[in-house]
């Protein structure tokens, strides 16, 4: 199982600039992997302080599906 | 953030995907890491070994100690990532490096080339402000075996030399306005 999630709209690395973007997610079983997984799959996404969800450049996928819920966590100022 | 994926079913060939757009504003810090928390049930699965040095890309099989999923609990297994990032803020100047094979095809951030191959480095800036940039100072570093970053002096990982073949082009606009240096040390 590998798992990778980051800035999909990015030209440098780890460099980018402020302004919109899209965040990708990604779960994949190795190639190797003996057996499949059945169950019901959820992921979260910490953004960090000064990222902020926009519902106006996420584009609708039947999917899956994506809901800001906490706007906060933990009083870290992540959401 | 939260993804839920309708599907039940992950297989070798299928793999989650998600997407969301987002807004990095000014109150976010210089440098930002975004992390990933992900419920995939009870694992029957493992995640590749960590060698000596962790990385926060490196997918980490670990439980919910922060309680992400607001369940009360914090054992539930998770499988985490994450990534982190520089930002460009108001007023600084972008340096995008991006590489191709001699041909000019793919610009990019990588290009497989095979022994003595050739490739062709750019280098682009762009200012990410309307002020005027009066004193610029350039400096790349071709990778060499034990080569430290420039700025953080930290571990680059190059695993073979590339040496310069041909001089520095300059774009027309930049003729007479730039001086070329070149150093080994």
């Amino acid at each position: 199982m590998t798992a990778q999630v980051g800035f999909t709209d990015t030209t440098s690395g780890e460099q980018m600039v402020q302004g919109q973007h899209q965040v990708g997610v990604k779960f994949n079983l190795t190639s190797t992997s003996l057996t499949q997984l059945n169950n019901e799959f959820t992921g979260y996404v910490l953004l960090p302080k000064g990222v902020s969800y926009d519902a106006g450049s996420t584009a609708a996928s039947a999917n899956y599906s994506v809901e800001l819920v906490k706007a906060d966590f933990n009083q870290t100022g992540e959401a | 953030m939260k993804v839920v994926w309708k599907t039940h079913y992950l297989t070798t060939t299928t793999g989650l995907t998600a997407a969301f757009g987002v807004d990095v504003t000014n109150d976010a810090d210089r440098t930002i890491d975004l992390k990933l928390v992900g419920f995939l049930g009870d694992p029957t699965y493992v995640v590749p070994a960590v060698d000596d040095e962790a990385n926060i890309t490196d997918t980490v099989l670990t439980t919910d100690q922060q309680d992400v999923n607001s369940n009360g609990s914090n054992t539930k297994k998770v499988v985490t990532t994450g990534a982190s990032y520089v930002i460009a803020t108001t007023n600084h100047l972008q340096v995008v490096g991006t590489i191709a094979d001699a041909q000019g095809t793919d610009w990019g951030q990588t290009v497989t080339l095979s022994p003595n191959g050739i490739a062709t480095i750019h280098l682009t800036t762009g200012a990410n402000s309307d002020e005027t940039f009066q004193q610029l100072y350039g400096l790349d570093e071709l990778p060499s075996l034990g080569d430290l970053g420039i700025t953080d002096g930290t571990d680059r990982d190059s695993n073979f030399t590339v040496s310069l073949m041909g001089p520095i082009t300059l774009p027309a606009s930049w003729q007479g306005k730039v001086q070329v240096a070149y150093t080994t040390t």
